[in-house]
């Protein structure tokens, strides 16, 4: 279980994050939305410690992250994985090193069995013989999904999303939206993503939570979101101002 | 009067700041000696980049040097009745104390100086030190150390072929266009010669290695913004390791001349 216990972050005398708290139970799929600049990013970095609060605390597991060791914290880590906004692929390494950097880190799996973790973990985001190229030969969509595919390749209990589908043409989107449930089914993560777009809310996240003005304005389900009769929520489904 | 003051005192305390910020990456890459070997291979690719490929300039630019200096000196004595061959012991001399180190070393504050902070900013602003951390990696000992230390070994390699480069220019144009022999010009620069001077210029070389690519990680890997940010943090990375040359040429020098 996940608890965020009356987080404050600001940045330069700019409130980002108001004392905000909310609980994620094991095996949810909670996206938080929110307009531009409203701090979901950030909120969602304070999940794996990318990100500390100025006041309050996050407690992953029983322990409260803002006061581990980088030690401690790493091993939080190793069972949290995050996929990024671009992919945050490294330029420098082939795909199959950039899966491999993950797997020496977090698991103790021989060699072997690191080759194979990482053709599978490939062919779960439907890509293969790909190890051998680098992240500037692949599309937006594709370096997406190996972000995906680095993130899943560790088995991880909780699995982070920034706006996976940034950025993605309606039939990419549609194919990370479809990549997204069947890693919840088949491995059975707690997954967190941050979110503009409101396929993911309908067809993927169990949980919404809303972010307005640094507090949290709505957290429900997407059927409760829908048939929201608040101005703002109405206005943000319906893109009106 | 408060206005006025304002802009100074904000400059002063913001330079406080990054001076602190700076130490406190410096101390994290002690920190973190633990995972030092584990990213070893890194620190040999590093050593690569920052030695081996800067190898033609360095020699490009200590070569010319090296002649530019050998004829100065020339036209210095030109209608002195100094003996032609004090033009051996001067290039030899300014060569290891002072031009071979300085000139190399600012050359590299432009190429190394640039490349690491360009490439660390961008991998900050595109989140992949971000991601190096959420995979439980240490993005210090992962990116920072293995460029400080491949300076550290590698700058004091460079000097001593700068060293090498340099005399040899200012035998080259000396013999070529002055009117003066390999030997005249050997004798002087053995003359004058004292072993403590290479040893010196060497020092010089892994103070300012260390200190160039410290500085050029610090700015990489503290870039904010997007492609702005990157190209801020390379323009300071590259002014700032050439000051910091500067300063500790003077420093070096005071102490240890």
């Amino acid at each position: 279980m996940i608890e965020f216990k009356n987080i404050s972050k600001s940045f330069s005398s700019k409130n980002i994050l108001k004392n905000i708290s909310f609980n994620i139970k094991e095996g949810e799929s909670v996206a938080i939305i929110g307009q531009s600049g409203e701090g979901k990013s950030v909120l969602l970095k304070h999940f794996n410690g990318l990100m500390m609060p100025d006041s309050g605390q996050v407690i992953v597991n029983n322990k409260i992250i803002n006061k581990l060791s980088f030690s401690d914290l790493q091993s939080i880590r190793k069972n949290m994985s995050m996929v990024f906004q671009f992919g945050a692929l490294f330029d420098s390494l082939s795909i199959k090193d950039n899966i491999l950097i993950s797997l020496d880190n977090n698991t103790s799996l021989n060699f072997e069995e690191k080759e194979n973790r990482v053709k599978e973990s490939l062919n779960e985001v439907n890509l293969s013989n790909i190890e051998h190229l680098y992240p500037n030969d692949l599309s937006g969509g594709m370096k997406k999904r190996v972000g995906i595919s680095r993130a899943i390749s560790i088995k991880p209990r909780y699995l982070l999303y920034d706006e996976p589908t940034t950025g993605l043409d309606p039939i990419n989107t549609g194919k990370i939206i479809r990549l997204m449930n069947k890693i919840k089914k088949n491995k059975n993560i707690t997954s967190i993503v941050v979110t503009h777009e409101l396929k993911i809310v309908n067809e993927f996240a169990t949980r919404i939570i809303m972010l307005k003005d640094s507090n949290i304005v709505f957290d429900g389900t997407s059927k409760e979101l829908n048939s929201s009769k608040d101005k703002y929520i109405k206005s943000f489904i319906l893109g009106n101002e | 009067m408060y206005s006025l003051l304002k802009y100074p005192i904000k400059m002063i305390l913001s330079l406080f700041e990054e001076f602190g910020r700076f130490i406190m990456l410096i101390v994290n890459v002690f920190r973190s000696y633990n995972s030092w070997p584990l990213y070893f291979s890194n620190s040999i690719d590093q050593m690569i980049i920052i030695g081996t490929k800067s190898i033609p300039i360095v020699i490009l630019t200590s070569f010319f040097t090296g002649m530019v200096s050998s004829v100065q000196a020339s036209y210095q004595m030109e209608s002195s009745i100094t003996p032609k061959w004090v033009i051996g012991s001067l290039v030899g001399e300014t060569m290891l104390l002072e031009l071979a180190p300085v000139i190399t070393c600012l050359v590299l504050a432009g190429r190394i100086g640039a490349t690491i902070a360009a490439e660390l900013g961008t991998m900050r602003v595109t989140e992949q030190i971000d991601a190096l951390e959420s995979l439980s990696l240490d993005p210090i000992a992962y990116l920072v150390f293995p460029r400080v230390f491949a300076g550290f070994v590698m700058f004091p390699i460079l000097i001593i072929i700068a060293d090498i480069f340099g005399i040899s220019g200012g035998v080259f144009a000396a013999t070529s266009s002055l009117d003066i022999d390999t030997y005249q010009f050997m004798k002087g620069f053995k003359t004058w010669f004292k072993p403590w001077d290479a040893w010196y210029g060497i020092i010089k070389g892994l103070s300012f290695g260390i200190a160039i690519t410290s500085i050029s990680c610090f700015y990489g890997f503290y870039t904010k913004g997007g492609a702005a940010g990157v190209g801020k943090s390379t323009t300071s990375s590259v002014v700032v390791s050439c000051v910091a040359i500067m300063v500790l040429d003077y420093i070096l020098a005071a102490l240890l001349l």
